[in-house]
């Protein structure tokens, strides 16, 4: 009991201490916000509109003289009609339209479209406008509602797996953007991170506060404490990163035009779960890993080379990615699903690729989150032999017989 | 001392590569008294202390803390300064030794109502919002007192208390271990400053070389190095009196040395028979502990190289 208030003080702390740093509320918000308004910046120039109407000659003769504007363009200006090229040129000659579509009469038959423009040329947004606008008009003469609005929507694909039913096809591209999303985060925090990971004990070992606390509380608390302060940290970064990306899809799929369709059985609830689930104990694992290893460091030069060899051990998946991918429940995938450093991306990954049985998902689970947990304790026994060389070194030959021991760990 | 000691060491031994720390200690320490853990720098104080606290594993020997060895359970009941001092720079003060105090066992509530009154106390009350490394060195050293002290423990284990403060924190620092012992709890004191001690504790350990050389009550240690002189202040020619091997004048005084089988009762009673002395003070001429140490000291190396 008074173990686990030790350990909720300690995660408490180390959670304050690091999310009031300079350094975590740039990384946390001003990181992502600064690739958002890039993005947006980027976006906003290759979109934006000249706020100058499109001109169009019609010598197919599929557009009526009163011509369907499309839905979702209401703020685009009406397109010009001329009747015919040389006078369109003429306007974009004097800057009076932004680009002259020509429809040749075969248009029908080839699909082609000449499109002449000036010192600009119009922006993806105005295209998209032009190629809705054709497309309105085309089935206005269509008077089923129903049909006029599957010939303009297309088709939506959705494709279950023979075995369990599960999703895949139509949300296929998404689950795929959750793996590399999951593995991108993953590996920023890990890059992020580890340097403080690995610096945990050390303020402690650097300020002497170490002795104060060693007689406080036992080295367990104070470990699982940094442990867990550290990865609700990294959750915290987590959780502001994927808010930001849903602010930003919400932005892009309610903007008039968007192709993004705001349909929440299109969201892969599974795989967004799975990741969660998984993130936790790997980012637990990573943190025991490197703290066990800063408590023993003598120095942070000699605790960042050895932690290169740690962060290797996560980077793995990276190096099998083709078989991973061709043979998503091949030996070596199925392997790797187990192997708690390489589980959460391997599962990831294969789950994208083919289906993954419920029990080896569960199983990989268990073994990543018993791995963490233990690398918790080991992390605490390596901090309390290092506490009992305190001051006079320490040889790998200690570690091994401490660890034999184990007492008082 | 009827009562079970808080402390029982016994022959400790400790080595670091070739340099034997602690070589043989051993003292008890009972309740509600202010023990002295004196010696040099280096003698092996602060590894006894950290093998006490079980931050160090002893080579050989035996520990006994509140009657059995230290465990987990009886952390909250002591309270430590060690003598690497040291506190979280960047929190501010507040928040830093609230959380010492929680880690300590004490509710929030309390850990706040009992701060405050430290605070004051040790006049850093105006400077609990600052950071602590905006601190002086002295206020940094009182902060970590009030986080020894904050969680009133039965045993308080102070190494150095006294490096780096005034005189005016020194004297505040004594007055606070003299009400820690009042309230019935025991203070070990571990120094290289002999002289800071003599009015506090009752009993002490001097370690030189990693070993006990002097332990027992204070009074009786000084009575043991005494009897060889005496101090006097009157009139007359005190150097005349039979029995008196050398007289040198002191601050207006008289410093006698006894010849042996001279004692202070038989200088006493020959003063009083001759009409040409008058006396206005007459003491036995205690050492000081820097004296004994060194006249301890002295005897090792002078047995040692015989």
């Amino acid at each position: 009991m008074r173990e686990r208030r030790a350990v909720w003080i300690v995660a408490r702390h180390e959670y304050g201490r690091m999310v009031h740093r300079k350094a975590f509320l740039l990384m946390t918000f001003g990181l992502p916000l600064l690739y958002l308004v890039i993005f947006a910046f980027i976006i906003f120039f290759i979109s934006r509109g000249s706020g100058m109407p499109l001109g169009y000659v019609d010598l197919a003769g599929v557009i009526p003289a009163s011509p369907q504007m499309p839905e979702m363009f209401d703020r685009e200006p009406p397109p010009v009609a001329f009747p015919d090229v040389e006078s369109g040129k003429e306007a974009v000659r004097n800057g009076e339209i932004v680009g002259l579509y020509v429809l040749p009469s075969d248009y029908l038959r080839s699909g082609e479209v000449v499109l002449y423009v000036g010192e600009r040329s119009p922006s993806e947004e105005e295209q998209s406008f032009f190629a809705e606008f054709i497309r309105c008009n085309l089935v206005s003469g269509v008077k089923d509602e129903a049909v006029r609005r599957r010939l303009l929507d297309g088709p939506r694909y959705v494709t279950r797996t023979v075995e369990t039913g599960r999703l895949s096809g139509g949300v296929h591209v998404v689950g795929l953007a959750v793996a590399i999303g999951a593995a991108v985060v993953f590996y920023l925090l890990l890059m992020l991170s580890s340097n403080y990971l690995l610096q945990a004990v050390a303020d402690e070992k650097a300020n002497r506060t170490i002795e104060m606390l060693f007689t406080s509380i036992s080295p367990r608390a104070l470990i699982v404490g940094k442990g867990l302060g550290l990865t609700a940290v990294a959750l915290t970064q987590l959780l502001s990163w994927g808010m930001m990306v849903v602010l930003g899809f919400l932005y892009f799929a309610l903007r008039p035009g968007s192709s993004i369709t705001l349909d929440p059985s299109l969201i892969p609830w599974g795989d967004l779960g799975i990741a969660f689930l998984f993130f936790l104990p790997s980012y637990l694992l990573l943190a025991a890993m490197m703290i066990a290893l800063g408590a023993v460091s003598e120095d942070a030069r000699q605790g960042q080379q050895l932690s290169a060899f740690l962060s290797l051990s996560f980077y793995a998946p990276l190096f099998f990615i083709t078989q991973i991918i061709t043979d998503p429940g091949g030996a070596l995938a199925v392997g790797l699903s187990f192997f708690p450093t390489t589980a959460f991306l391997v599962l990831m990954i294969r789950r994208v690729m083919g289906v993954v049985p419920w029990w080896q998902v569960a199983l990989s689970w268990v073994v990543l989150t018993a791995s963490a947990a233990g690398m918790l304790i080991v992390a605490a026994r390596f901090f309390r032999v290092w506490m009992l060389r305190y001051g006079s070194g320490l040889s790998l030959r200690k570690v091994r017989e401490w660890l034999r021991g184990g007492r008082h760990a | 001392m009827a009562d079970q000691p808080v402390v029982h060491v016994a022959h400790l031994q400790k080595r670091f590569g070739q340099v034997q720390a602690v070589a043989d200690v051993s003292f008890e320490v009972f309740p509600g008294e202010i023990f002295g853990l004196l010696g040099p720098n280096g003698a092996g104080k602060t590894t006894t202390i950290r093998m006490m606290l079980d931050i160090f594993r002893p080579d050989g020997g035996a520990v006994s803390i509140f009657g059995g060895p230290m465990e987990e359970a009886k952390k909250p009941r002591i309270g430590y300064l060690p003598e690497e001092r040291g506190l979280y720079r960047d929190p501010k003060l507040e928040p830093t030794l609230l959380y010492l105090a929680q880690l300590k066992g004490l509710e929030p509530a309390e850990a706040r109502r009992r701060l405050e009154a430290w605070l004051r106390r040790f006049d850093l009350y105006e400077h609990r919002a600052k950071k602590v490394k905006e601190l002086s060195h002295g206020m940094q050293q009182k902060a970590q007192l009030i986080a020894a002290l904050i969680h009133e423990p039965e045993l308080l284990i102070i190494d150095e208390p006294f490096a780096g403060l005034d005189p005016v924190n020194t004297r505040l620092v004594k007055t606070i271990i003299k009400e820690q012992a009042a309230a019935g709890r025991t203070v070990i004191m571990s120094t290289h400053q002999l002289h800071q001690v003599e009015a506090l504790c009752e009993r002490i350990a001097l370690i030189h070389e990693g070993r006990t050389v002097l332990y027992g009550e204070l009074a009786a240690i000084k009575q043991r190095f005494a009897g060889e002189a005496v101090e006097v202040a009157g009139e007359g020619d005190f150097a005349s009196l039979a029995g008196v091997r050398s007289a040198q004048r002191v601050d207006g005084g008289w410093h006698l040395v006894l010849d042996a089988g001279t004692t202070p009762q038989v200088l006493l009673r020959q003063i009083a028979a001759r009409d040409d002395l008058t006396v206005h003070r007459f003491e036995v001429a205690y050492p000081s502990l820097d004296d004994i140490f060194i006249a301890v000291v002295a005897g090792q190396e002078a047995v040692g190289h015989a």
